[in-house]
Formats: structure tokens, C-alpha cells, sequence
């Protein structure tokens, strides 16, 4: 039976693949057409019922991405990275079937999986470029980090969220830094109740924090009912020093008021607590849990479609519903039939959130190439998912990706020792400011600011990692003999894929040009760590090494860099 | 142009502050459809340059001293140059000038935290959790529509200040961590001669077309676009603007050797090349503890370099086109805490207007003798910045839509204070 199932998966994909494959195609794959039909073993649940869609309103798909494109679309998407050239090259040797699935598997058993959600759960609950003063982030990361490396289900890591107690940070045996989340709010039950709403139903019910909704049923007598559930949770100091505050976050029994400036928190005092479906919740200090517990039931659709539709714009680049945390009635969705069968399934699997990634990542959906063509025509194509659309890279990811990239981080540790970790923190601080975007918001444009140009071409970082330091990726460029091999390991390091031919033979003619030339003024300098003066010296000696460096320079900053494709 | 919509789908990054937000949407009922109908003013102000205190100014122990009352503190008071308006004796400059300003008395409003108060004063807006406002600075950006220089519209010293909001991050100042300096990575890296410079834009240049050609998505146009702007920037003469150092040292000296100082001369140099709006931070103005030294040390950075702001700007013929405003979150409380200090008061507090279309010499509003109170003509956030709006040549009620399809003005129902604006 199973084997069947597997002859008839491989049949769909080779006869849904008819597709020359969209360049970026070099001489070690020239089977990508072949080797995208070693795809994925047991198709998603939504194979189905996306052909239906695009057979139902016209829409022709693009054909699937190559390996090489596939393979990159996924390390930055799971990883926050992109692979390395051993990786690539080993991915597109491998002739075993299922090839698709089986690196699903591997990169969402992969540790760095953990690592890249962790970064991206923090800027959900707490926007990363946001201050926040009684919050301790990284108590709060490790508590996420936790939580996902034991696999602990979607609806009880909600539901240890909603309704934690306990201290943010400090040794005590209650501390829990899950309780940073609440803490953000500063005793705003409102903030609490919208936040909590927003995040994990995928329901803006904020408006009706000041008036009734306009065109949604919700009145705000509702809204204040569902913020009252947490208008019994204390934050109160606890130890810790002036500067770092320990707070200790627990709930009580009788009505809390606030001081005269507390915000929302006496409108919500002394109310009733209800769901957002009018239930009545318990009105004693049990309020909490008995809210978390209606927010994360199997029998609250809200919630198990919030999650999916969240990942699944995260992953393929739009919702069901955009943004994907406005799901109201009035606001369509394209496709309920998929997102309900993916709720379903995640409800099945005991909300397994690496099951519901699964389902994605091995969905067409996600294996699509993109199709030039009008903007009217891209549009229907991207609605539809019928094609992979373009998606910046996250500011974290940004910043692992040139680092990986490059390989420039055993050279300045070599310098820096002790300070790296501080002058890598304060670096990728400066792309978390600068590159900070709500990739909820992007839609169909691209917005970038002059800043985050001069800091991807000057930066300290992004120009360092493009010179060849002892041992980094362009001083191992240099010393391959070939020009061709070097041209291809440079493409391989950044853009995850081989040249083409053409793009190969450009490359090397320009160094065979600059072979020519006397080399430019003095070696290239990457600036030390603050105070101790070092300096990371290029080894580039001949015009030729430069333009290498130039070269890679180039990559780093191309858009084929710089987005997710 | 400035009547562009803006498409919901071009989109930032919604900073919320987490915070929530009560009363500040009655615009909508008022407003839904009707806003775009009115005529942008005339523009008295080319550009504006704000002058932010940053953590909430005393207005006792600045603009608006009670030298006869036990909210004083001890802190005397001097004359200025219009009668009967004193000024803290730390700001003896600025007195000297105070002929050529418009001192408000009576702002108020109700916020009192440090983080909402800001967002407040920035946008015009208390923080609401539906939208994220954009900052005057951005709204001034949006109706520019393409930078009729290389230099950036909006630029923010001394830090990061309050975004564009839903406008979007193109709208956003561009940032000048330390004055004294030139941008952050405004120059190519040491050593990387001309030659290579062109080596490596060519190759991007070429990969580029690459992927356009292979991927055809306009992003990669937009992204080009970016580039494009900062390399024009990179190379521009006018980059010179922003090295403070090719001032006269007696002009340097004049400003102060502060922050807040070379801050306000590198934002005169920066108008004068044409960037549209500059905010100018100066922080440390949240004196709970200690009040009056600190206000002291404060006034006597800020007095020089407002005050040769001011006096500059006008005798190089430019303050009548440059609108000046110098503010903080909010005030301080009349009666100090056990640790001498004064902490946040929202319901009374003073700012100072100059320039770009202001009158002269005016006091606008009062407070009671303790400064705890307005007692005539306050001022709401909204109409001053509906003032400052109308004075740069944009309409209090123009309105754009925002992410979830609703329209927002750029003024929360503000009103020009025809009080403030020269006969």
C-alpha cells in the first residue's frame, strides 16, 4: 500500500513538473527537473485541495523550484541560515528518493531549528525593537528555548504563556520567565487581553478597546469582559538590585485598582470576566487559568487556525488571512477549506508544531519557483500561492546569513577573543535596528531605507565579510587553482547554488581582466573590537584575490542575497 | 502628491509600545471620508528643526519659573527680553533672545509615562494598539515624495526617535548617532580605492539584472532604488553638511561642546542644505532625584546651543523659513519628592516655538502660582501640532489610510492656534 502511495506521488510530481528549470542550474545539477520528482514522499494534505484551487479559478502555477533554490528557501526559512557548499553539493548529488522530504525532517530535528523560532517567537511576543523596562528577554528566550526543544505542544506552551506565574529572573525555584510576556504590559489588563488576542487567536479585537468594533459584532463591553481575565494578575518587586528589578508575578482574589495614572485597569476592576464568546469565567483569582484554558481548547477553532495561518504566511510568504493576526469575519479569507484541514490535522496531532511545518514545507505551496510576468499576472499567482514570492530576510537571519556565509568568525575570534561576544551583540543590534520590518506588513512591496543600504556596503560586518581573513570563505576561495571553481564555491557560499554557465564565464573573464592590473592601495582592513585596537588584515595580494573579494562583496549585497526566494 | 494614497498593503512594522490607548479615536466618526477635501495651507516654514528634551523638562526650572513660590525649590529666576516673562537664570542666552520666540505656558495633556508621552509628541497621537501613527517628520517625508536632494528629508541626531509608522520605513528619519562625526558608514571602507569601489557596483550591478531577469520581481527594482539613493548620498557634495567640524572654532564654541550642541549646529548646516525636518535629542531631563543641580547643568548645555540656534538661523535670513520648537514629554511636578527631585506632570508644561510663520516676543497661556495648573488659553498636543503642521505647508486634517483600512488624519482633530502665527 505504502509503496504505492509512493509510485503514485512520484507519477503526480513528475507529471506536475514539465518545467524547464529557471536557471541557476550548473553542470554538478543538470537534472533539477529529475531530481525535483525525488520529492517528497507522502504529499501534504493541501497537494490536493491547492490544485483544486488553482484548476477552480484558472490559475496557472509556476513550476517547482530547483534543488538548489528549495534547499536555500528552507535553511533560512527553518535554520535562519543558508546551507553550506558542502551541504548544496551534497543535497544536489543525492539520487535517493524523497530526497525533499527527508531534508524537511532533518532540518526541523536540526538544533538550529530551535534557535532561529526562538528569535522569531521573541519578536512576536515582544517586538524585538521595542523597549521594554520590567522585561528580562533573555530570561524569556530561554524559556521559549526550552519549550521548543522538548516539543512541548503549541496549545500548552499557549496556556503556560496566558497563565504564567512565578519570578522573571534570579535563582528562586520559582523563577519562570515565561512571566516576561506579562510583564510588558505593566498592569494593563487591556494591553494584556488585546495582546493575548491578537498573538494567539489571530483576532485584532484592540479596536473595540476604546469604542464598539465598527463592523464587527464585538462590542466593547466584550472586549473589557475578556481583558477582566486578567485583571487579577500582580507583578510585584521582589529582590533584585534598582537596576534589575526582580518581579514576581502572581494573581489574587480581590479587585486591583491601580494608582491613579494605571492605565485600563480600573475600567476592567471590578467586571465580570467572560470569553470572547460570553461565556462566564470563574471571578476569582482562577480567572486566568480558566481563560488560557478556553483560549487553547481543541474546541476553540480561533485558536488552532491563528497558528496556522501564522506559519503558513510566515513560510510561503502570505496568509489565508493578511495581516495574519486580523481574522475577523469582515476581513476574507482565500482558501478556508486548506487552512481548516491544516487546523484539523494540527488539532490531531496533539498540536505537534513540527508536524504543521511539515505539512507546509512538503506542500506545493512551498516547492513553487516563481514566473516572471506582469504584476496583474504575478499577483493572481501569489495570492494563490501558485508561485514563491520574494521575502526579505528577517534581521536576524540577515546577520547569521553573512556570517555563515563568509566564515569570518574563527579569524575574529582569533583577534578578539574575550570581546567577540560583545562586538557581535552590539552588531547584530545594529541590524535589528536597522533592518527592523514587520514582515506581516510588507504585502507585495519593498520598502528599504538608505540606512540599511550604507550598512550592508560599509558596515563593519558586511565589509569585513567579504575580505579574505586568515581562513575565512574567500582566503579558502583564493587558493583553489581554478577560476572557474572559485567562481563556483563563491556562488555557492552566498547564493546557495551553482553559476550558470554564462554567469561563470562573466566571472572569470573579469578576473583574467584584473589579473592585469596592479593590485589597489595597501590590504583591506575589517576594524577590531572597541578598545582593542586590532585589526583583521586581508590576505588578498594580487588585483585578481581583490576582485574575488569584490566579487563576494557584490553577492553579499545582491537581492538574491538579501531576499528569501 | 500629497494626496497619494497610501496602499494598505505598503507596509512597516507596526511598533506598538504594547500599549493601549483610550478616547483617541473619536477622529473616526468625524473624519471617515471627509478629510482629503481640505486645501494644504500655504507653507510659511521650509523646514523644522526640534529641539527634544528628552525625559520630561521642568517647566519650573526653565520657561516658566515661580521664583515667588515654594514650588521654586530655591531656583531663582531673570528677565528676558520680553517683559514679564521670566526664564531660569541658567538660560541667560536664550533671555537674550526671547524676543524672537513664542513661549507656550499652558500645554497639557494626560499622558505621564515616559514611553506614551513621547510617541504623543511625536505623532500627535497616544499609542493604540490598531495603529502605529507616523511621526510629523514622516508626514512631511510622505508629501515630499522624492528627496529633492541626495540628503535624507528627515534626519534624527542623537539617536533614534519615533518612526513613520504605517507610512513606512522609507519615511523614516535617517539616524546621526553622534554629531560630532560623520554617519555611520557613510564612507566607503579605508583602503578600498576608487578602482574597486567601481569593481564591486558593477558586479552588483550585474547580479542585479541577474536575478531581475531570472526572478522579475519588482522588489528587486525597490531594492535597486535603495541602493541607488544611498550611493547618491555616499557621493554627494552636499555630504559635507554633516561634518560640523568645517565650522569656524568660535561658531563650534558658541553652540557648546555638548551633544545638544553640536547637535543643533550640524541641524542648522543640515537646513541650509536643504533636509526638511531635523529632531535634535538631548537626554537627561528626568530628574527625579535632585532637581535642581541637574536642571542647572541641563540648561546651561541647552542655553548656548538653542540660543546661537536661534540667533544664527536669523541673522543668516533663514529663521523666518525654519520653524524651531524646543519640548519634551511633558512637565514636572510643582512640589519636590524627598529626594529633591520632581517627577512627572502632564497637566501643565511649557515649550518654545520660533521662526517659520511663529510670532515674536509671545507668551501663550498661563499657569497658577505653583505652575501646577493651566489657568488661561491651554494648549492640546493636537493644535499644536495641527500649528506646526499648517506652518510646514501641511493640512491638520489630510488623511491617509492605515493597514486595517481606516482612514487616520494627521492631527487628532488639532486646530491651529492662530495665537501663535505672526500678524
Amino acid at each position: 500500500m505504502r509503496s504505492i502511495l509512493r509510485a503514485l506521488a512520484l507519477l503526480t510530481l513528475v507529471a506536475s513538473c514539465n518545467c524547464g528549470s529557471p536557471g541557476g542550474s550548473g553542470p554538478a545539477s543538470p537534472v533539477d527537473t529529475a531530481s525535483a520528482s525525488a520529492g517528497v514522499l507522502v504529499p501534504s494534505l493541501v497537494d490536493p485541495l491547492l490544485r483544486d484551487l488553482w484548476t477552480r479559478r484558472g490559475v496557472t502555477p509556476a513550476p517547482l523550484a530547483d534543488d538548489a533554490t528549495f534547499l536555500r528557501r528552507l535553511y533560512v526559512d527553518v535554520l535562519g541560515t543558508v546551507p553550506q557548499p558542502e551541504e548544496v553539493r551534497a543535497f544536489l548529488a543525492d539520487k535517493k528518493p524523497n530526497k525533499r522530504g527527508r531534508i524537511v525532517d532533518a532540518v526541523l530535528a536540526d538544533p538550529r531549528y530551535v534557535s532561529h523560532f526562538v528569535d522569531y517567537w521573541e519578536d512576536v511576543f515582544l517586538r524585538k525593537d521595542e523597549e521594554k523596562r520590567l522585561v528580562d528577554r533573555e530570561m524569556f528566550r530561554g524559556w521559549l528555548d526550552a519549550k521548543l526543544r522538548a516539543k512541548t505542544p503549541w496549545d500548552q506552551l499557549a496556556r503556560e504563556l496566558v497563565n504564567a506565574t512565578g519570578r522573571n529572573r534570579g535563582n528562586g525555584d520559582d523563577v519562570n520567565g515565561a512571566v516576561n510576556w506579562l510583564l510588558q504590559f505593566q498592569r494593563n489588563p487591556q494591553d494584556a487581553g488585546g495582546a493575548a488576542a491578537r498573538t494567539l487567536l489571530g483576532t485584532q479585537i484592540q479596536c473595540a478597546q476604546c469604542h464598539d468594533h465598527k463592523t464587527e459584532p464585538l462590542k466593547q463591553s466584550d472586549f473589557l469582559a475578556f481583558a477582566a481575565g486578567f485583571a487579577r494578575v500582580r507583578g510585584r518587586p521582589d529582590g533584585g538590585d534598582q537596576r534589575r528589578l526582580e518581579l514576581v508575578v502572581d494573581d489574587v482574589d480581590r479587585p486591583i485598582y491601580g494608582g491613579p495614572r494605571a492605565m485600563g485597569l480600573k475600567e476592567v476592576a471590578e467586571l465580570p470576566p467572560k470569553t470572547l464568546d460570553g461565556k462566564p469565567l470563574p471571578e476569582g483569582r482562577e480567572r486566568r487559568t480558566a481563560l488560557a484554558g478556553w483560549m487553547t481548547s481543541p474546541e476553540n477553532p480561533a485558536f488552532s487556525r491563528a497558528i496556522v495561518n501564522r506559519m503558513w504566511g510566515h513560510l510561503v510568504g502570505r496568509g489565508f488571512v493578511e495581516p495574519v493576526d486580523d481574522m475577523r469575519p469582515t476581513n476574507p479569507t482565500e482558501a478556508p477549506e486548506i487552512l481548516d484541514a491544516l487546523a484539523r490535522d494540527l488539532v490531531a496531532s496533539g498540536f505537534d508544531l513540527p508536524h504543521l511545518l511539515r505539512q507546509i514545507l512538503t506542500s506545493e505551496a512551498y516547492a513553487r519557483g516563481a514566473l516572471p510576468g506582469t504584476p496583474n499576472e504575478r499577483e493572481a499567482r501569489e495570492a494563490l500561492w501558485a508561485a514563491y514570492p520574494l521575502k526579505p530576510l528577517s534581521p536576524d537571519v540577515l546577520f547569521t546569513v553573512i556570517v555563515d556565509s563568509s566564515g569570518i568568525e574563527p579569524a575574529v575570534r582569533a583577534v578578539l577573543g574575550d570581546e567577540l561576544p560583545k562586538v557581535r551583540e552590539n552588531m547584530r543590534r545594529a541590524f535589528d535596528v536597522t533592518f527592523s520590518v514587520d514582515e506581516d506588513d510588507m504585502g507585495a512591496s519593498y520598502a528599504g531605507t538608505i540606512a540599511q543600504a550604507l550598512l550592508m556596503q560599509n558596515g563593519r560586518l558586511s565589509s569585513g565579510a567579504a575580505l579574505a581573513l586568515p581562513e575565512s570563505r574567500v582566503a579558502k576561495i583564493l587558493r583553489i587553482p581554478d577560476d572557474g571553481a572559485k567562481i563556483d564555491e563563491a556562488y555557492l557560499a552566498t547564493l546557495s547554488r551553482f553559476p550558470t554557465e554564462a554567469e561563470r564565464a562573466r566571472w572569470v573573464a573579469l578576473l583574467a581582466e584584473r589579473a592585469a592590473e596592479r593590485p589597489g592601495p595597501g590590504g583591506g582592513r575589517m576594524r577590531g573590537g572597541a578598545g582593542t585596537g586590532a585589526a583583521l588584515v586581508s590576505v588578498a595580494e594580487t588585483a585578481k584575490d581583490q576582485a574575488i573579494e569584490d566579487l563576494f562583496w557584490a553577492l553579499l549585497n545582491s537581492s538574491e542575497m538579501t531576499f528569501n526566494h | 502628491m500629497s494626496n497619494r494614497p497610501i496602499s494598505s498593503r505598503l507596509l512597516p512594522r507596526r511598533s506598538l509600545l504594547g500599549l493601549g490607548a483610550f478616547g483617541t479615536l473619536a477622529w473616526l466618526l468625524d473624519r471617515a471620508g471627509g478629510g482629503e477635501a481640505l486645501a494644504a495651507p500655504e507653507a510659511k516654514a521650509k523646514s523644522c528643526i526640534v529641539v527634544w528634551l528628552n525625559g520630561g523638562p521642568s517647566h519650573l526650572d526653565t520657561f516658566d519659573p515661580k521664583p515667588a513660590s515654594r514650588s521654586a525649590g530655591g531656583a531663582k529666576a531673570i528677565a528676558t527680553k520680553v517683559p514679564g516673562l521670566l526664564f531660569s537664570e541658567h538660560l541667560p542666552r536664550l533671555a537674550a533672545q526671547a524676543h524672537l520666540l513664542s513661549v507656550v505656558h499652558g500645554m497639557k495633556s494626560t499622558e505621564g509615562n515616559h514611553d506614551r508621552a513621547r510617541y504623543l509628541l511625536h505623532t500627535g497621537y497616544s499609542p493604540n494598539p490598531t495603529v502605529s501613527h507616523p511621526s510629523l517628520s514622516a508626514w512631511l517625508s510622505e508629501s515630499v515624495g522624492d528627496a529633492p536632494t541626495e540628503l535624507p528629508v528627515g534626519v534624527a541626531i542623537n539617536g533614534f526617535s519615533v518612526g513613520a509608522g504605517f507610512l513606512g520605513p522609507q519615511h523614516a528619519p535617517f539616524v546621526v548617532q553622534d554629531p560630532s562625526k560623520l554617519p555611520k558608514d557613510v564612507e566607503v571602507p579605508r583602503g578600498l580605492g576608487e578602482d574597486r569601489r567601481r569593481v564591486r557596483l558593477g558586479a552588483l550591478d550585474q547580479l542585479e539584472q541577474d536575478f531581475a531577469a531570472r526572478n522579475g520581481d519588482p522588489k528587486i527594482d525597490a531594492h535597486r532604488g535603495v541602493y541607488a539613493r544611498a550611493n547618491r548620498l555616499m557621493a554627494s557634495p552636499r555630504l559635507g553638511a554633516f561634518d560640523v567640524s568645517a565650522e569656524p572654532e568660535a561658531v563650534r564654541a558658541a553652540y557648546g561642546d555638548s551633544p545638544v550642541g553640536s547637535g543643533c549646529l550640524l541641524a542648522r548646516r543640515l537646513v541650509e542644505a536643504g533636509v526638511r525636518f531635523v529632531e535634535v535629542q538631548m537626554d537627561g531631563w528626568d530628574t527625579h532625584q535632585d532637581n535642581r543641580a541637574r536642571t542647572g547643568s541641563l540648561c546651561d548645555a541647552l542655553d548656548p546651543a538653542l540660543a546661537t540656534l536661534v540667533s544664527e538661523l536669523e541673522a543668516r535670513k533663514l529663521l523666518s523659513s525654519t520653524l524651531v520648537v524646543c519640548l519634551g514629554e511633558f512637565g514636572r511636578t510643582p512640589t519636590l519628592n524627598a529626594e529633591e527631585g520632581r517627577d512627572h506632570h502632564p497637566e501643565a508644561w511649557s515649550m518654545v516655538l520660533a521662526g517659520g510663520g511663529i510670532r515674536r516676543g509671545y507668551v501663550h497661556g498661563e499657569t497658577d502660582a505653583d505652575g501646577a495648573k493651566v489657568t488661561r488659553d491651554p494648549t492640546r498636543v493636537a493644535d499644536l501640532f495641527a500649528t506646526m503642521a499648517t506652518l510646514l505647508g501641511l493640512s491638520p486634517g489630510t488623511t491617509r489610510t492605515t493597514p486595517l483600512g481606516r482612514p487616520l488624519s494627521l492631527t487628532d482633530n488639532g486646530i491651529a492656534v492662530n495665537a501663535l502665527l505672526a500678524g
